[in-house]
């Protein structure tokens, strides 16, 4: 957590604020990946550049596709509609996330003078953790709207 | 009158603490309800157990019985955050979700949550993500959401919160437009003053008082007790 914590805070102070946020964690998450299979005695690449593909391809057809008419154009009935309708749902989570990321670090920069003194570890634990909670929350809130809308029926 | 909600002794407890005990009131056909009540008082507990989200003790009954699942269709709920509703490329095609998922031509669906955006004073941002748009017209965009489906019920959950004065007050205006019963949680006195009938307030998850709006709304020492001034 708190490495998730560092490197999506690191992210959001270098140049590429908009792209670097999302890569940091899949970059994160491809490194323990290979770090657990290291302690297991065998290294083997292919998942987490498998992961790191997926990411890049799933950014790539964001930033991409015209999802306005897309959606106006894909009949409900289509095999086409459900993975869309998913895509969008990931898309809208993965913008809440990383708004939640944003603010939770920068309240605590406001309140920590330096990053790696004395604070600066247990803040960014616990700043990290406010994320999961947050998103969490969020998550809970957005699948009731999305029941009471009626997207079961 | 008809009635379309029942609340019988509902009680409701998150993991250490008793949120909503012994809650019972009833809402007829064409009411304008307001539940008032400090922060933490149980109103967004008991708002989600109405729509049955959450499920606790006791007793809540729509449209006279009929199962939480099957009274979806009628209900319309506008939740606290507008984002936790919008999030569709286009606010069109947000308004036209719930009509395209119900098997309406995608077309119509359109056609319909574009004149829905026009009663709400929000056309011209049809073709807009919701993203670009004010918190206040957000959430006149989330009413029209609720309100595309043709709800018999319509519960919100903080309409008001973090709404500056103007836009406070043209979203009780479209309010009073709607011929709907509703619910209406919110601790914005004023508000409610002007768009329910009756008002009930909570304190600490119990019904503290119940009655006609300018009458509780007006009763300094009951407000103050309660936390609300």
């Amino acid at each position: 957590m708190i490495g998730f914590g560092i490197a999506s805070h690191a992210a959001m102070r270098t140049k590429a604020r908009m792209a670097l946020p999302f890569a940091a964690p899949v970059l994160l998450f491809a490194l323990v990946l290979i770090a657990f299979q290291w302690l297991n005695g065998s290294v083997d690449i292919r998942l987490p550049l498998r992961t790191i593909a997926v990411f890049l391809c799933s950014t790539a057809a964001f930033r991409i596709l015209p999802w306005a008419d897309l959606i106006a154009e894909i009949d409900p009935r289509s095999h086409w509609y459900l993975p869309v309708m998913f895509l969008l749902f990931v898309h809208h989570f993965a913008t809440v996330l990383v708004e939640e990321v944003r603010r939770a670090f920068q309240a605590r920069s406001l309140c920590v003078s330096a990053n790696f003194r004395r604070g600066g570890f247990q803040s960014m634990a616990w700043a990290t953790a406010s994320v999961f909670r947050r998103a969490i929350d969020r998550a809970e809130r957005f699948y009731a709207a999305q029941t009471i809308g009626g997207i079961e029926e | 009158m008809t009635t379309i909600l029942e609340v019988s002794k509902l009680n409701f407890r998150y993991a250490s603490e008793r949120a909503l005990r012994g809650i019972s009131f009833q809402i007829a056909e064409g009411e304008s309800v307001g539940l008032v009540g400090a922060n933490g008082s149980g109103k967004s507990t008991l708002l989600w157990c109405i729509a049955g989200l959450l499920h606790g003790d006791g007793v809540v009954r729509l449209f006279g019985g009929q199962p939480t699942k099957d009274c979806r269709r009628k209900i319309g709920m506008v939740f606290q955050n507008p984002e936790d509703q919008l999030f569709m490329p286009t606010l069109a095609q947000d308004l036209a979700l719930p009509l395209v998922n119900r098997g309406m031509r995608p077309k119509d669906a359109q056609a319909t949550a574009r004149e829905w955006l026009d009663r709400f004073e929000l056309a011209r941002y049809s073709d807009l993500p919701a993203t670009h748009l004010s918190l206040g017209q957000r959430k006149r965009a989330a009413v029209a959401l609720a309100m595309v489906r043709s709800p018999e019920f319509l519960i919100m959950d903080e309409p008001t919160a973090e709404l500056d004065g103007r836009a406070v007050r043209q979203l009780s205006t479209m309010l009073n437009r709607l011929a709907l019963t509703k619910l209406i949680a919110s601790h914005h006195l004023d508000f409610l003053c002007a768009t329910t009938s009756r008002v009930i307030l909570l304190r600490e998850g119990e019904i503290r008082s119940q009655g006609p709006a300018p009458e509780i709304l007006n009763d300094t020492a009951l407000l103050e007790e309660s936390g609300l001034i």
